[in-house]
C-alpha cells in the first residue's frame, strides 16, 4: 500500500480488524444482508469499543481520533460491510452537526443521547425533495416558545433505530434559505415510523420513510437560527461524504482482495486464470483505482482536520471514488466469474453496496454541478 | 563426536512421555555414542521393547514413579549431566517433552532449541535449523558446548538387539497433580503420527496382512475407508473420515484409496501424503505430496522387503 | 496482587520473514502482541478485577514492534509498560543470559511478583529460565485457569490438573479464554502515555545464532510403477531425504 501510515495508524487499523474479525464474520453478514435488516445488539461491541463516537472529542465522551485516523478506521471496517459501518458514521456526523453550528448546550444533550450507545438520523430528504432540497415541503410552525412540526420524509438512514433526529423544515416560503434545523427526540408524540426500504445494498444500513404529524418541539432544539437550514444540511453533508468515500474504498479493497485470491487459485486451461491477460489487466485497474481513491480520501481528511474548506475536494473525492468503484467491484464479479454472480461468495454484494453511495449524501450528479461551481469561480474576472 | 541422550518417560498407569517414532529414528539420524535414558515405574515390562532399539539403553526404575512428578525427573538429569563435557539431550517435540526439555536447560544453564531438524553432526560441534513459525526464513544454530533439543522423526524399526541396564532410583512423592485422559485415549488412530491406510483398491481382507507388517515396521497405526469397513474387511474404529475419525499424523500413507470426500476431509490435516493408486486421475493424487502410480499390493510388497 | 507479563509478538505470521535468492529480509512492520499474550493478559485483568493488583508488561521484542505491543496491552488494561533491550530474545543461545539478567533486574529494584504471566506462542526455556532465577514454580503449556488458580497441563493424549501454588511463573496457550477488545479510546491514550525503557549489557563475545533462507525443496514427487519397476525404491529414497521416512 503506498500510503504512509504512521504508527498509530497501523494500531488503530489493526484494532479495527480484530474488531471485524471476531464480530463482523462472513456468515453473520450474508445472514443480515439477505435478511435486509440488522439487530441492534450487533452494534452492542462497536459501542463497547467506541465506534460510534470515534471522532468526538473526549470531552464529549468521544475517542477524539482525528478525521484522517478515523476514517482508515472505517475503511477498515467497510471491508466487513458498508452498511454497518455507515449506520455508526450516520450518527456521529450527526453529533458534529451539532457541534458546528448549535450550542454548547445543545451539543452536549445530543453527546448524552449518543454516548451510552443510541443512535441519531438525519432526515431532510422527501418523496418530491432529493436533490431538489429546495421543494422541501414538511414545515415547522412557530407558537410561542415550541414549534409545530408537519410533514412526510423519505429515505431517513437510521430513522429506523434512532432515538434523536436532525430534521430540516421548511420555517418560510423562500425556497433553499427558508430551511431550518431542528433537533427532535424521537419519542415526541406525533411521530410515525416507515416500513424499512428493501434496498439493492447497504441492506445492514436502516433506511426508513418518517412521518410528522403535530410534532410539538421546543424552540430551544432550533439549531442555528431559522433560514439557516440548509447551511447546516450541507455542513453534514460535507461531513458524510468524505465518509462515505472512505467506505467506499474499503468496500473496493475487498472487491479487489476477493478477486486477487481467487485469480490464484482458479485454474483454467491448466494455469491459475491470474495468468491471463485480460484477468492481470482488470486487477492492475483494480489495484490502481483503490490506491488513487485511498490517497484522496486521505488528502480531503487532512484538510478537514486544518479547518480548511473541503467543499470542492469532498465533492471530488465523493464523485471520483464512487464512480471508480462501480468498476471495480463489477469486475470482481467479472474475476469471480459464474461463482461470483450467486450469494455464496461476497462480491456480488461488494456491487449492491457501491452502487447506492453513487446516490446517497447527494448524487454525484450534484457533485458535478458543485465542481463546476467552484471550479467557474476561480476563473471569473 | 558429540554423544547423544534420549530422554523418555514410561508410566504404567499414563500412557504420555514415550514416541517409538523418535525411537526408531535414533540411529539414522546421529552418528557416534548414543544412549537411552528412560525413567519409569515398569522396567521389567518395557524392557523387551527398548532392547530392539539399537541403541544402548538405561530404565531408571521406581515403582512410585508418575509423569505428574516432573521435577523429580528433571532433579535427576541435572545431577547426571551437570558435570558430563559437550554432550546433546533430546526430547521428544511434544508438550511433555518441550517442558521437560526446557525446565532442565534453565538448571543447567544451556540452550534448548525447540523442534530441531537438519541435525549435522561433525567432530567437536552440531549444527541444527530451526524453523522461525512459517516463514522462509530459518535459524541455523552452531552448538559448542552442552545443549537440549526437541525433535520428531519417523524411523523405521532396525531390530537390532542392545544391552538395557536397569537401575534404581530415588525419587521423592510429590502432592497434588492429577492425570485425566482425553475421552479417546485409548485409540491408537487418532494420535498415531505416522498412518498406513489401506482402501477398496487393496481388493480382499486378506490384503490387510501385508498392510500390518508394513504399519509394524514404520510404527505406524492402521487406518481404513468407509468403504472398507463397511465391508466388514476390518474393524469399524479403523475407519478415517467424517463420520468416524479425523486424524493430524505426519505421515499418512493411503493404498488403493481414490481420495472420495467423506475420507479426505477426515485426514487433509496430515503433514505428509503418500499415495499409490493405479488410477493417476484418482483426487487422493491432488493431496498428495508423494505418491507411485501403480499397484498398491504390489508397492506394500516392495516396501516390506526394503525397509 | 503484583502481576508481570512477558509480553511478545505473534509467532505464527509466515511475512515476518521473507527469502529471495537466499538473501533474508525481517518484516517487523506487521507484528502485533500474540493472541497466546493477549489471552495471559486477559487472565491477569480478571484476577485484578477480583483482587485488587497491579500488571506490569514487559517486552523484549525490538524496534517498532516493541511499542506496538506495550500500546496494546496498556490499551487492554494493563498499568505499566516497559521496552527492556537485550539482544535477540528469539535467539536460543542468548535467552538464558537474558532471563538471568532480567531476574537480576527483578532483585535489584525489589519488584516482587506474585505471578509472571506469559503466552506460549514458541517452545523456548525463557519462563523456565526465569523461574529457576527466582526459585520460583513454573507452570507451563497451561491450557486451563481460574480465578482460584487452578490449572490444566495439555499433554498428548489427556491433561495434568492441579493448582498453582504462588509465586509462580506460568506459560499459557491460548484456550485458557478469549480476551477482551480494547477501545479506540484506551487505545489513544495508551499511545500517548510513556513507557519505561530499561536495557541490560548484552555480552558481544556470546555466540548469536543466524538466520537463513530456507532451501526450496521440491515437494511434490509422483512415481509410475508399470514405466519405472524402481518406482517403489526412488519413493524411499526421496522420504529418507526428505526426513518422512528416517
Amino acid at each position: 500500500m503506498t500510503l504512509l501510515y504512521t504508527q498509530e495508524q497501523k494500531e488503530y487499523i489493526h484494532l479495527a480488524q480484530e474488531f471485524g474479525d471476531r464480530y463482523l464474520t462472513p456468515e453473520i453478514i450474508k445472514k443480515y444482508d439477505l435478511k435486509g435488516d440488522c439487530p441492534s445488539s450487533l452494534f452492542e461491541p462497536a459501542i463497547k469499543i467506541g465506534l460510534h463516537m470515534l471522532e468526538i472529542p473526549r470531552e464529549y465522551g468521544g475517542a477524539g481520533l482525528s478525521y484522517e485516523d478515523s476514517a482508515l478506521v472505517f475503511e477498515k471496517l467497510a471491508e466487513y460491510d458498508a452498511g454497518y459501518a455507515l449506520t455508526l458514521i450516520t450518527s456521529f456526523v450527526a453529533l458534529r452537526c451539532v457541534m458546528l453550528a448549535g450550542t454548547e448546550e445543545q451539543a452536549q444533550r445530543f453527546a448524552d443521547v449518543i454516548r451510552p450507545g443510541r443512535f441519531a438520523a438525519f432526515t431532510m430528504s422527501e418523496a418530491d425533495a432529493g436533490s431538489d432540497a429546495g421543494s422541501v415541503k414538511a414545515r415547522a410552525v412557530r407558537q410561542g416558545n415550541e414549534y409545530i412540526l408537519n410533514g412526510n420524509k423519505a429515505f431517513a438512514t437510521n430513522g429506523g433505530i434512532a432515538d434523536i433526529f436532525i430534521g430540516i423544515f421548511r420555517t418560510s416560503n423562500n425556497g433553499n434559505h427558508g430551511l431550518s434545523a431542528f433537533m427532535i427526540d424521537k419519542n415526541t408524540p406525533g411521530i410515525w415510523v416507515g416500513k424499512h426500504e428493501d434496498k439493492m445494498g447497504l441492506r445492514l444500513s436502516n433506511t426508513v420513510p418518517l412521518g410528522f404529524k403535530n410534532v410539538h418541539v421546543p424552540a430551544e432544539n432550533l439549531i442555528g437560527q431559522e433560514g439557516r437550514g440548509i447551511n447546516i444540511a450541507l455542513n453534514s453533508l460535507n461531513l458524510s461524504r468524505a465518509y462515505v468515500s472512505t467506505l467506499t474504498v474499503g468496500v473496493m479493497q475487498r472487491a479487489l482482495n476477493e478477486a486477487a485470491k481467487y485469480a490464484n487459485q482458479r485454474e483454467q486451461f491448466n494455469q491459475p486464470i491470474s495468468q491471463f491477460e485480460s484477468v492481470q489487466n482488470m486487477l492492475a485497474n483494480m489495484a490502481t483505482a483503490v490506491e488513487t481513491a485511498r490517497l484522496l480520501v486521505n488528502n480531503t481528511m487532512k484538510m478537514m482536520d486544518k479547518d480548511l474548506s473541503v467543499r470542492q475536494e469532498g465533492a471530488m473525492t465523493k464523485l471520483y471514488v464512487t464512480d471508480v468503484a462501480q468498476k471495480v467491484t463489477s469486475d470482481a464479479v467479472q474475476i469471480l466469474g459464474g461463482y461470483g454472480y450467486t450469494r455464496a461468495y461476497p462480491v456480488e454484494k461488494l456491487m449492491r453496496d457501491v452502487k447506492g453511495f453513487q446516490i446517497l449524501e447527494g448524487t454525484n450528479e450534484i457533485q458535478r454541478m458543485t465542481i463546476a461551481r467552484e471550479v467557474s469561480k476561480k476563473y471569473q474576472d | 563426536m558429540v554423544p547423544i541422550y534420549y530422554i523418555q518417560l514410561e508410566d504404567k498407569n499414563i500412557d504420555e512421555g514415550h514416541n517409538s517414532n523418535n525411537l526408531a529414528g535414533l540411529d539414522s539420524n546421529f552418528k557416534g555414542k548414543k544412549e537411552v535414558l528412560v525413567f519409569s515405574n515398569h522396567a521389567t515390562e518395557i524392557k523387551d521393547k527398548y532392547a530392539s532399539s539399537g541403541v544402548k539403553t538405561t530404565i531408571y526404575q521406581n515403582e512410585n514413579f508418575s509423569v505428574t512428578n516432573l521435577p523429580a525427573v528433571t532433579n535427576t538429569l541435572r545431577k547426571i549431566f551437570v558435570d558430563k563435557a559437550n554432550s546433546l539431550i533430546v526430547f521428544d517435540k511434544c508438550n511433555l517433552g518441550n517442558s521437560l526439555g526446557s525446565q532442565l536447560a534453565a538448571v543447567l544453564n544451556v540452550p534448548f532449541i525447540y523442534n530441531a531438524k537438519d541435525i549435522c553432526c561433525d567432530q567437536d560441534h552440531i549444527i541444527v535449523n530451526q524453523d522461525i513459525g512459517k516463514t522462509q526464513a530459518l535459524r541455523k544454530i552452531t552448538l559448542n558446548d552442552k545443549a537440549i533439543i526437541s525433535l520428531s522423526c519417523n524411523g523405521v524399526l532396525s531390530h537390532s538387539k542392545n544391552e538395557v541396564d536397569i537401575i534404581d532410583w530415588e525419587c521423592a512423592e510429590t502432592n497434588a497433580a492429577a492425570y485425566v485422559p482425553e475421552a479417546n485415549s485409548s485409540n491408537d488412530l487418532a494420535y498415531a503420527k505416522v498412518i498406513v491406510a489401506g482402501g477398496k483398491g487393496l481388493g480382499s481382507p486378506d490384503k490387510f496382512k501385508p498392510l500390518a507388517t508394513l504399519a509394524q515396521k514404520l510404527n505406524a497405526s492402521v487406518g481404513a475407508t468407509k468403504a472398507v469397513t463397511d465391508q466388514g474387511w476390518i474393524d469399524k474404529n479403523r475407519m478415517i473420515g467424517i463420520s468416524n475419525l479425523s486424524v493430524a499424523p505426519d505421515v499418512y500413507y493411503a493404498f488403493g484409496i481414490s481420495g472420495a470426500v467423506q475420507h479426505t476431509a477426515g485426514m487433509t490435516k496430515s503433514k505428509c501424503v503418500i499415495a499409490i493408486n493405479t488410477d493417476e486421475a484418482a483426487p487422493i493424487f491432488k493431496l498428495a505430496n508423494y505418491g507411485i502410480v501403480g499397484d498398491a499390493n504390489q508397492v506394500i510388497k516392495q516396501l516390506n522387503e526394503l525397509l | 496482587m503484583k502481576i508481570a507479563l512477558i509480553a511478545k509478538a505473534e509467532a505464527d505470521n509466515p511475512k515476518t520473514y521473507t527469502s529471495h535468492k537466499n538473501k533474508v529480509t525481517y518484516h517487523p512492520e506487521n507484528l502485533f502482541l500474540s493472541e497466546e499474550d493477549k489471552s495471559a493478559l486477559e487472565f491477569a485483568l480478571q484476577l485484578t478485577e477480583l483482587k485488587k493488583g497491579t500488571i506490569d508488561v514487559f517486552t523484549f521484542e525490538q524496534n517498532e514492534a516493541a511499542e506496538r505491543i506495550l500500546h496494546e496491552a496498556l490499551a487492554m488494561g494493563a498499568t505499566t509498560a516497559t521496552k527492556v533491550s537485550a539482544g535477540n530474545i528469539n535467539d536460543p543461545l542468548l535467552q538464558n543470559q537474558i532471563a538471568s539478567e532480567f531476574v537480576h533486574y527483578l532483585k535489584e529494584n525489589n519488584e516482587n511478583y506474585d505471578l509472571i504471566l506469559t503466552g506460549k506462542t514458541t517452545s523456548s526455556a525463557f519462563p523456565a529460565a526465569i523461574a529457576t532465577g527466582l526459585g520460583i514454580s513454573f507452570y507451563d503449556y497451561v491450557s486451563m485457569i481460574d480465578t482460584s488458580l487452578n490449572y490444566e497441563m495439555k499433554l498428548e493424549k489427556g491433561k495434568i490438573t492441579g493448582q498453582c501454588v504462588l509465586p509462580a511463573v506460568i506459560a499459557t496457550l491460548d484456550s485458557i479464554n478469549v480476551p477482551r477488545l480494547a477501545s479506540f479510546t484506551s487505545l489513544s491514550t495508551a499511545i500517548n502515555s510513556s513507557i519505561n525503557n530499561v536495557s541490560f549489557k548484552t555480552s558481544d563475545e556470546g555466540v548469536t545464532s543466524e538466520i537463513v533462507a530456507k532451501p526450496v525443496k521440491n515437494e511434490k514427487a509422483i512415481f509410475n510403477l508399470d514405466q519405472d519397476p524402481k518406482a517403489t525404491q526412488k519413493l524411499v529414497e526421496i522420504l529418507k531425504q526428505n526426513g518422512m521416512l528416517r
